[in-house]
Parts: C-alpha cells; structure tokens; sequence
C-alpha cells in the first residue's frame, strides 16, 4: 500500500531570509594637492602645472598663491606667464603620482585588504570588517587621521556606507562619518550635480533644466530621470544611495619594497655594513607586518665608492616574518664577498612576497627538523652561492656521463637496477698506463668482471663504444676500467666502486 | 651458559669497556667490525675519521649500510666537497633515497663550516667530508656539533695528510687488501681495543 503523502511545511522549504544584510562602510581620502605635493611645491610657491593637451601646454593645477592670482586650470601657459611674472612651471610628473599613491595603497593595506585606488588622487577603501580590530570606527579614523598627518599630505577624509558617496564627499571636502544610509541624501544634497561626474551631454542638459545640487535631483520623478538624461544619472544616483549595489574589486597593486640607506662613512667591515642592513631589514619587517605579508627573496645592493655596485640576491626556503633569519641570510652573503672597494650606501629592494601564514610551533616539540633543514640549507646557499647545493638523480640514458646529472632534492628519482656501478665517477675518463706489460693504477690490474659493452649515443655526436670492467690490484680496491674500441689497446679508468 | 647466570645479563654488569655511558652506536653492517667498536657499530652523535691511502679503496662501501639506515629513516646524507661524482646510478642501485642525498661543493675555506652547520641540523643523518685541512679546534668544533645535531660526521683524508692529534671519538685507518679492506682501529671513545679487522666487500 502506497505511504500516505508527506506535506512539508511550505515556511521550512522556503530560503531563509538573511536576518541582517551586514552594511559595509567605506573610507574615502583624496589627496587634492597631489600633483603639486609629488614636485615638492609649497604653499607659499608662486607655481603651476602644467599638461600637454591639443591646444599646447596647459595649467593642470596651480598653487594656491597661483590661484590667488587668478591662474585656473586648463589656462594656456603664455597666459598664465602673463598673468603672474616669476611664475614657476612644472611639467606634471604622473608617474611620481601613481607611485605615491601606490605608497597610500600600500599603507591602507595594513587596515583592509579592499582598497581601491581611484586615479588620479582618491583611495577607497571598506573597514567596516577591520571595526572589531581596531577598536571601532572613532577609533579607526583617529588612526587615519594620525598617520596621514604623519606622512604630511593635505587630504580629506569621509566615511559613509557607499563608496560612491564617500569618494565624491572626499572629493568636495567635505569631511563627514555616516554610518546609516539613511542619512546619506541629506548628506549629499548640498553639493554641486557637477560632483557626479557625469558625460557631458547629461550635465549640460541638467543644468539646463535648472537642477544645480544634488538635493534638486532627488526631487525629479525617477522614471522621468531616466528618460530624458540617461540611465547613468539613475544609476549615478543608486550607487551614491545604496540602493544599487555597486560592487568595487580591490586592487592588487604588487608590493614593492625598496629603501636604500647610507653609510656615514664609507666602510669594508662587514659588522658596519650589516648594521645598516639592519636597519633597513627592520624597515622591511614593519612593512611585511602593514600588509601581512612574508618576503621570498630580497635583492641587495652594496653601493661601492667608485663606480661600481655589488648586487646579490639572498631567498629562502621558509618565509617567515622574522628578520633575524634575513639578517643571518644577508651576513653570510657579506662574508662571502672579497669586497673591491668601500661601500658607501645599502639598498634592500623585494618584489617577491607571499601571504603570511605564520607556521605556529609545537608547544612541546622543540623545533620542526624540517623547519631547520630549509633554514641551513638557505644559509649554505648564501655563502656558498645557489648552484652549490644539489642532488645527483638519474637519467635514462645508457652511457654512464649522461646517467646522472644535477637536480633539486624534490625532483630526485630513484629507481634501482642491477646494472652494477661505481659509487664515484671520475667527470672525464682517466687514461690508464701500461707497466710491464700490463695495465697499471697504482697496482697491477686484474679483470674481475665484464665486460660490459656500452655503444650508444650516435645521434648526438657523443658516440661511445666501450667494453667496461671491473678490475682489482691490492692496493687500488675496486676499479671500474673501460677498453675504448675505437682506439688501439688504451684503456681508461672511469670511476671507483668507493 | 646456564640461565640467569651472571654473565647473561652481561648488558647489566659494568665490563670497563663503556666510558661514555653505553650510548648504542648504529650498526655498520659488517658483524666483526660492529665487535670490535666501542658502540656496537658506528658511533652515534660523533665525529669519525677516516684515513684511507687513495680515495676509494672501499671506504664508502664501508659506511653504505649506515648510510641506507639513516636514509630510511629519512634523514639526509649529505656530501660535503667529495673528490669524484657520488655517482646517482650507484647510489640508487645501493637502496638510497636520492631526495635525501645532498651533494655540497664548497671551496677549502668553507669546508668546515658547511660541515658543521649541517652537523647541527637535525634531519641530517650523515655529514661525509673531504676537507684539505683540519685543524685539531675545527675538530673539536665538528665533535660538538655532532653532538648537539646528533648527527654522524665522517671527515675523510688521504694518509699523507699531516694531521695531529684530533677530537674524533672514532679514527680509522683503512687499507686495501684484496676482496675487502682492512680496518684498523686507531682510537675509539668509549673502549681500547685496538685490533685489525678484515671486513669482506
């Protein structure tokens, strides 16, 4: 008989709604003097930037004493010269402002790991997961606030759930902390539409229709929004909201460390050098630490009094954040080094980096053998040079030169035969004398196995032909002899049964 | 002999022979020479030394069956600036693991330092050199090191080498005789039974 039908509750089919979309907050900071901060021009300078366009050079952005006398931008330089004599022009240097802004990139990493950099002087970034950390948002901002002072940039700072809202906030200076989205609109209402930053047309056609701040904007029936500017404005709007999500990636800029530092006189003693090494490698781990991160190889640079410079890179098997073992690592390499002349200056650069997975150590056990296998062998290799270190491994090849070569200990391969072979090789096949008639080592030889005929090898001009024995005198131990057939009676020694 | 006689239970009497508190050696492989040593075989946690006319002559036959144990266990043999080419077909036709065999060139100078911090280093098994030079400190050196690693470390040298005296807990002279080699014990830490042993390879 068929069971009776099982009805399942509808509510326990349906998905679960989730209880509390947990709200993301956003850090903007935007950098306005940026341009002119990266060229080293003060306030009191009478200066300006200036970019190519296709109507010639023009003012990009001018310092404020520029401005005061009525320098704007996108001011053709003759004019601008005009205006204010003994003023100072600099071309814009873009790539000093990407590099700055990878700095901030790199230092706002050490509160997030979502930063976004949006050029040319704005970053964004979520904290709302880093709150519990660093002891809440009033907290957090202080931080900011106190590093940024720090580091000297003029900047502006707003914090609100959107990142579109927190960008534009920064971006018009206005330094607000909203932490509910329903107070973003009153927020944003006051500043100019021209803050979207909107094409061209939609703007015009805005302003046209009388709406100058955002506040006007809200006012405006959606629908009708849509239709005569454009989709984007609406979507302009529901980012800035909330109401749309507006998913940011963050950006993976590669981390780059490189210091440099000088000697205060210039020195051979490796104990002076390694101290400003170790400064620097100190530097190096408090940069490792911001953005939880362990180096795989550094690359050194030892600045030389004459011209030269002695580079050398030093890796390890076992990234840890722990900058004795770097130091330990660089002090071999010193010591290793006939330097040629006194060095003047240290540079510590790194390009390699891996995500920090700190190794936790047994409370009981008194250290991991693997652990210290990987730590000696990185110090033998740094004084000793990386090519030093290897493992024999086999190779498929019948003649016994290309049986074997050089390989890292993981890519070994051992398969046993029972071919039988010499412990040692000799790298190049000694000729063997003949005394008294007889082939001689030390002793007077005697064949006791073989022979073994090796022909192989005519494909790559390495063409051998060779009977190979086993042969013993009493003072030689075992030796592994070859008669080379291609030659008369000459006989060779190839290697020693050890 | 009679059961629970007091000669059975040799292992529980104090023959006069065991100076450093009967630490077991590792086996060499070889019965008469495991007789012979102090430690029932190679000494553990030392230094040995091993002179040898030529290179060659069945010294690393001699150590292969330590060698093969510690590999086993999956500690590394490593080979600090040997002569020749450890050749890998040998080497795996003996039973060796090559991913714990290390082969280490360094220049005269750096000898004895690799030596001794591999000899040092735990997962290390057997530290095999050939240094030009050794003086009786850097011995003492590498002693210690063996013994803070627990590692064996077997520094080898031709017998013209003018060496004097060293802090080896095991040195060896080695000779060819035909069919194996003979070994004579020069000192042993820990016992002084100072015999020649044929050992058959």
């Amino acid at each position: 008989m068929q069971p009776a039908a099982q009805f399942v509750p509808l509510q326990t089919l349906a998905p679960k709604e989730e209880t509390a979309r947990k709200s993301l907050l956003w850090v903007a900071i935007d950098f306005p003097v940026l341009t002119l901060e990266v060229l080293s021009i003060g306030a009191e300078d009478y200066a300006v930037v200036i970019e190519s366009s296709k109507h010639g050079a023009i003012a990009y952005q001018a310092s404020e004493k520029a401005k005061s006398k009525g320098i704007v931008p996108g001011l053709g330089v003759n004019a601008a010269m005009a205006i204010c004599t003994g003023l100072k022009i600099y071309p814009r240097d873009i790539e000093a402002e990407h590099q700055q802004l990878r700095k901030f990139h790199h230092w706002a990493r050490q509160f997030t790991p979502t930063v976004c950099v949006e050029f040319p002087h704005r970053l964004v970034f979520e904290v709302a997961a880093s709150l519990k950390l660093f002891g809440g948002l009033d907290a957090l901002c202080e931080l900011l606030r106190h590093d940024l002072e720090r580091l000297g940039y003029r900047y502006s700072l707003a914090v609100t759930p959107t990142p579109a809202a927190s960008s534009i906030l920064a971006a018009a200076a206005q330094e607000v902390l909203i932490t509910n989205k329903a107070d973003l609109r009153a927020c944003l209402g006051k500043l100019p539409i021209r803050s979207l930053g909107l094409m061209a047309d939609a703007h015009r056609k805005l302003r046209a229709s009388g709406v100058d701040l955002l506040y006007e904007l809200w006012r405006l029936p959606r629908h009708d929004l849509a239709r005569r500017f454009g989709p984007e404005v609406i979507r302009q709007i529901d980012h800035l909201l909330g109401t749309q999500p507006d998913p940011r990636s963050a950006d993976f800029i590669p981390l780059e460390f490189d210091r440099r530092c000088e000697l205060e006189m210039e020195t051979r003693e490796a104990e002076l050098i390694l101290f400003a090494v170790q400064s620097l490698l100190v530097q190096l781990k408090n940069f490792l630490q911001r953005v939880g991160a362990v180096a795989k190889e550094i690359q050194v640079s030892l600045y030389h009094t004459e011209q030269s410079t002695t580079h050398f890179t030093v890796g390890t098997r076992l990234p840890t954040p722990d900058f004795a073992q770097w130091k330990r690592l660089v002090h071999e390499h010193i010591l290793g080094y006939q330097l040629e002349a006194p060095v003047i200056g240290v540079r510590i650069s790194s390009r390699h980096f891996l995500p920090n997975q700190t190794i936790t150590e047994d409370l009981f056990s008194t250290g991991n053998p693997a652990q210290d296998w990987a730590r000696s062998l990185d110090e033998l290799e740094a004084r000793l040079g990386t090519k030093c270190l290897w493992t024999p491994t086999l190779v498929a090849d019948h003649r016994p030169e290309y049986a074997w070569r050089r390989s890292n200990p993981q890519n070994a391969v051992s398969s046993a035969t029972t071919i039988r072979r010499p412990l040692w090789l000799f790298p190049k096949p000694q000729k063997l004398r003949y005394r008294k008639g007889r082939v001689w080592h030390v002793g007077s030889l005697c064949i006791i196995d073989g022979p073994e005929r090796i022909e192989s090898g005519w494909w790559d001009n390495h063409e051998y032909c060779r009977d190979y024995y086993t042969a013993t005198s009493p003072q030689d131990g075992r030796l592994w002899i070859f008669q080379d057939l291609k030659q008369k009676n000459q006989w060779y020694l190839h290697g020693l049964f050890g | 002999m009679k059961k629970g006689s007091v000669a059975s239970k040799h292992h529980l009497l104090w023959q006069g022979n065991s100076t450093q508190g009967g630490d077991a050696g590792i086996s060499t492989g070889f019965a008469e020479l495991d007789q012979a040593l102090p430690a029932q075989g190679w000494p553990n946690k030392a230094l040995i030394e091993m002179m040898v006319p030529y290179w060659g002559i069945g010294e690393l036959r001699l150590l292969l069956p330590a060698m093969l144990r510690l590999n086993q266990q999956r500690r590394q043999i490593v080979w600090v600036a040997p002569p020749y080419l450890p050749y890998a077909p040998a080497l795996a036709n003996a039973g060796l693991d090559l991913q714990y065999v290390l082969v280490v060139d360094a220049q005269s100078g750096n000898i004895s330092w690799a030596m001794e911090r591999l000899l040092y280093t735990e997962s290390c098994g057997m530290v095999l050199a050939w240094p030009v030079h050794l003086s009786a400190l850097e011995t003492r050196r590498l002693q210690l090191a063996a013994e803070a690693g627990e590692t064996i470390g077997v520094v080898l040298h031709t017998v013209d080498t003018k060496w004097r005296a060293t802090c080896a807990a095991l040195r060896l002279h080695t000779q060819s005789v035909i069919g194996g080699v003979a070994v004579n014990i020069i000192k042993a830490r820990g016992g002084f039974n100072r015999s020649q042993i044929l050992v058959e390879l």
